[in-house]
């Protein structure tokens, strides 16, 4: 091995090992494109934090101004329309991506042992991701934001037993006004961003610990634990 | 380099490659995306002052012909995306169809409103004695520099006043 001079920060720090351990992964034979689901679901969360922080620093929470903020985003704000527009499109596609990459892992059996776990925080990072959705829809406070959420607190609202508890829950009240749009807001733009970089934490922890399944071949026994 | 060389270049070279690859692909991404974000967050700061829009104020064939008089109006401010109406005057003096000036009504010494005394033909501030002529010419007291104007057209007999016009040190020329 060739002894490498070390920089001013490693000499101090020493990072190496960490780095080794993230990056310098023994990776399973046969993994290919289907494997990059997650990385690709999480690329589009990091585009949705910086576009979604940019675009709170123009939107007003209020129904008097929630859909003219919108608009002054939109049309007078320098690349108001496209971090928008990122913002718009990465969010459709962190739900199809999330599905996709849910799919993979369930159709090749890789939340099977020992990766349980992972396999759980999934499927609630998976249920945060369609909350942040759903809650992000209502902001623009026009006509199909509107409608949509009334249909969609409704639907929540036919839960046997805590139906009505949910639906008084969600809108902060009997009707959609005000008080929904701020709550709707401190879900999508901090409560749920908190828990999903949370739990996005724990799940690549576990990916990096556990390490990545094998795919199965056919006529082979699966080994789980083979990259180990 | 010299012993890599002997066993295995082909693999270094690849990891290499693939490293600056990744590099630079993923920078040019960041950057891509960077430089609208940027643009967006600076934009308050590098925007040029809006072009005010000029409020329709009176006729001038409302208005006595060499008598300053006081005319408010409602002006739309627009603020981000709130438009609020703010009410404000000026002190508006006809000279002909065509002269006419409109003074922004503070005075130039702390910002007090002023008045017209039509017995001594002068406009006078009750704070600290200013005195001004119906021009806007400093004629005694502590103000600095004549009274300030609003940028105004006459079109088709309309009076539209703009934004203020500060006169400075230099003494303006007389209308």
């Amino acid at each position: 091995m060739r002894v490498k001079k070390e920089g001013w920060l490693e000499e101090r720090v020493n990072l190496e090992p960490i780095r080794a351990s993230l990056l310098d992964r023994k990776i399973p034979k046969g993994v290919g494109w289907l494997q990059t689901l997650g990385s690709a679901t999480l690329i589009t969360f990091v585009a949705l934090v910086v576009t979604g922080v940019m675009l709170t620093m123009n939107y007003s929470n209020s129904p008097d101004h929630a859909y003219d903020s919108v608009q002054y985003i939109e049309n007078e704000v320098t690349y108001g329309w496209l971090i928008r527009g990122v913002h718009h499109w990465a969010a459709s596609g962190m739900v199809v991506l999330a599905v996709l990459h849910g799919l993979r892992t369930l159709f090749s059996g890789a939340y099977k042992y020992p990766r349980e776990l992972t396999w759980i925080v999934g499927v609630l990072l998976l249920l945060l991701v369609m909350g942040a959705a759903f809650t992000g829809y209502l902001l623009p406070w026009d006509q199909k934001a509107y409608w949509a959420t009334v249909v969609g607190t409704n639907i929540a609202g036919e839960v046997p037993v805590v139906g009505g508890f949910v639906l008084k829950l969600l809108r902060g009240g009997e009707s959609i006004g005000a008080v929904t749009l701020v709550r709707f807001y401190s879900l999508h733009a901090a409560i749920i961003p908190i828990l999903i970089t949370t739990l996005i934490s724990i799940h690549l922890f576990l990916v990096v610990r556990i390490g990545i399944a094998a795919p199965q071949r056919r006529g082979k026994t699966h080994s789980a634990v083979e990259s180990r | 380099m010299g012993n890599a060389k002997q066993q295995g270049t082909d693999q270094i070279g690849r990891r290499i490659f693939l490293r600056n690859s990744v590099l630079t692909i993923g920078g040019a991404i960041a950057a891509i995306l960077g430089y609208p974000v940027v643009r967006y967050f600076i934009f308050p700061a590098v925007k040029g002052e809006e072009a005010k829009a000029f409020t329709q104020i009176a006729r001038v064939s409302q208005l006595p012909v060499s008598v300053p008089t006081f005319v408010t109006y409602e002006e739309r401010i627009k603020d981000g995306w709130v438009v609020t109406t703010k009410s404000l005057g000026a002190w508006v003096v006809v000279k002909n169809e065509t002269s006419v000036v409109a003074f922004d009504p503070h005075c130039t010494h702390l910002g007090c409103a002023y008045y017209w005394n039509p017995d001594r033909n002068r406009f006078l501030c009750p704070c600290h004695a200013g005195v001004f002529d119906i021009d806007g010419n400093v004629i005694s007291g502590p103000p600095p520099r004549p009274l300030d104007r609003l940028e105004l057209r006459v079109d088709g007999g309309n009076i539209l006043v703009g934004k203020t016009i500060t006169s400075n040190s230099g003494q303006q020329k007389n209308g």
